[in-house]
């Protein structure tokens, strides 16, 4: 029987989508990350992540969820299912600000295309509120049109209500596999 | 002040959104957000300052008298800074405004509008058509007229009643639009479990622990926007085979794959461990 001390969430998602503050929302440790200054002018933000970002849920009794976010950009791909596998649940946060958002869900659909059959799966578009296009029905026909039956809900990832709405639909797809 | 935004002509029946002490700011969003959501809004809306309306608009506590009025508004939306939300009982926008909500609200208005419609039309009493759901399947108790978003906006006339076919198990075919989902927060709840394989209505409430009575309304709106899959008693199609837990198929597509110990094995207590210190519990 194996140990359930590895249990993960994983975060991943597009550069600046939110995935180190919703690990941080969640975390009942200070989230460990691996930021570092941003060179890339396209992002508009100073940090950025290269490595993995780190928090976790302690359930007592040495149990704990661990709480995973991937490094965004694109050059880290072979990183991004290697973090996913075994993992409770995928959580793929889409910045909508971005120039082309649903390009940019397509490339986390691709990526994880091998593990998204069997995962518990969510999708979080940030950013509706500034940028209401795509809308968050838009992406819902992307999935539908990949055959693909996953939660899409607008985010503001500073919530913490909203990030655990997004976590909830993922344990209940876990519940529902039972 | 922004001028209102004049609207293209077309067969739909138009809509007034009377703005009253409002700031520029909210107007012009007010406009674009209208331009966005035309497609989505059933009905043309358009803005205006004086006269007759459907739908006040207030940026102030007191609505002034409003020019060439003569009928009350179906419904009055007041506008009002976010500090003042927790304490407004009465049906609000908050600024900044924000798209969705605005065309939620909007929306709700329409199906009231044209629930009143209905319902003064003697002729034709409207029975919404329910999908995937056979005309002689027998009806049940007809549910709650309570509308599915948390507004409390005036109703004028109750919907027409319908009703979910007895013993029926349902599974969403694609996840549902999200004026659907908003309003209540257990609504992407329910939807989750909906997605994940065919349930009847006592599956769903004991499932989600959300009452029975919520979870019917939310089935009911689900039908109507014609995303539900319904499998009616007697004709239970063999489900799918469900997924086993999530094991990696990475191991065959990707030689990057770490060496890694079978996946943990997970229960429902387990699950409910990770809600209960998430904060996640669901009483209703």
């Amino acid at each position: 029987m194996a140990t359930l001390n590895h249990l993960k969430i994983v975060f991943t998602g597009t550069p600046g989508a939110g995935k180190t503050t919703a690990i941080g929302a969640l975390s009942d440790t200070p989230p460990v990350v691996t930021d570092v200054r941003n060179t890339d002018a396209s992002l508009g933000k100073e940090n950025t992540t290269v490595g993995l970002d780190f928090g976790q849920v302690d359930l007592g009794d040495g149990q704990f969820v661990r709480l995973f976010g991937t490094p965004g950009q694109l050059r880290f791909e072979f990183m991004w299912q290697i973090i996913a596998t075994d993992a409770l649940g995928l959580v793929i946060l889409v910045d909508n600000s971005r120039p082309n958002p649903l390009d940019d869900l397509a490339i986390y659909l691709d990526a994880y295309k091998d593990l998204l059959p069997t995962m518990s799966c969510a999708v979080g578009i940030g950013r509706t509120i500034e940028c209401p296009l795509p809308t968050v029905d838009d992406f819902c026909d992307m999935l539908a049109a990949r055959g693909l039956l996953f939660p899409v809900l607008a985010v503001d990832v500073r919530k913490r209500e909203d990030v655990l709405t997004l976590v909830d639909t993922v344990l209940v797809q876990a519940e529902m596999r039972l | 002040m922004i001028s209102p935004s004049s609207t293209v002509s077309s067969d739909r029946r138009e809509l007034k959104l009377l703005v009253q002490n409002l700031t520029d700011a909210d107007i012009a969003k007010a406009n674009a957000f209208l331009r966005i959501g035309c497609e989505r809004l059933k009905f043309d809306w358009k803005i205006v300052y004086s006269g007759e309306l459907d739908v006040l608009m207030l940026g102030s506590d007191d609505a002034q008298t409003v020019r060439g009025m003569v009928d009350d508004p179906v419904a009055t939306l007041r506008v009002i800074d976010a500090h003042a939300a927790r304490t407004e009982t009465s049906p609000h926008l908050v600024r900044p405004l924000e798209y969705e909500r605005f065309i939620e609200m909007l929306s709700d208005v329409e199906r009231r509008v044209a629930a009143t419609s209905a319902a003064t039309s003697a002729a034709t009493p409207a029975v919404p058509a329910v999908p995937a759901v056979p005309a002689a399947a027998p009806a049940a108790a007809p549910v709650s007229s309570k509308p599915s978003l948390n507004t409390t906006l005036p109703d004028p006339a109750p919907p027409p009643a319908v009703a979910l076919p007895p013993a029926a198990r349902f599974r969403l075919r694609r996840w549902p639009p999200l004026v659907l989902l908003q309003g209540y927060r257990y609504h992407p709840r329910l939807a989750s479990f909906l997605s994940a394989r065919h349930l009847d209505l006592d599956e769903l409430a004991r499932l989600s622990n959300v009452g029975k009575e919520e979870c019917q309304e939310f089935l009911l709106a689900l039908m109507k926007a014609e995303v539900l899959d319904v499998e009616l008693a007697g004709v239970r199609r063999p489900e799918p085979p469900t997924p086993p837990p999530p094991v990696s198929t990475a191991a065959t597509t990707s030689p990057r794959r770490p060496p890694v110990s079978s996946p943990p094995a997970i229960d429902r207590g387990l699950l409910g461990k990770i809600r209960l210190s998430l904060g996640l519990t669901w009483r209703r």
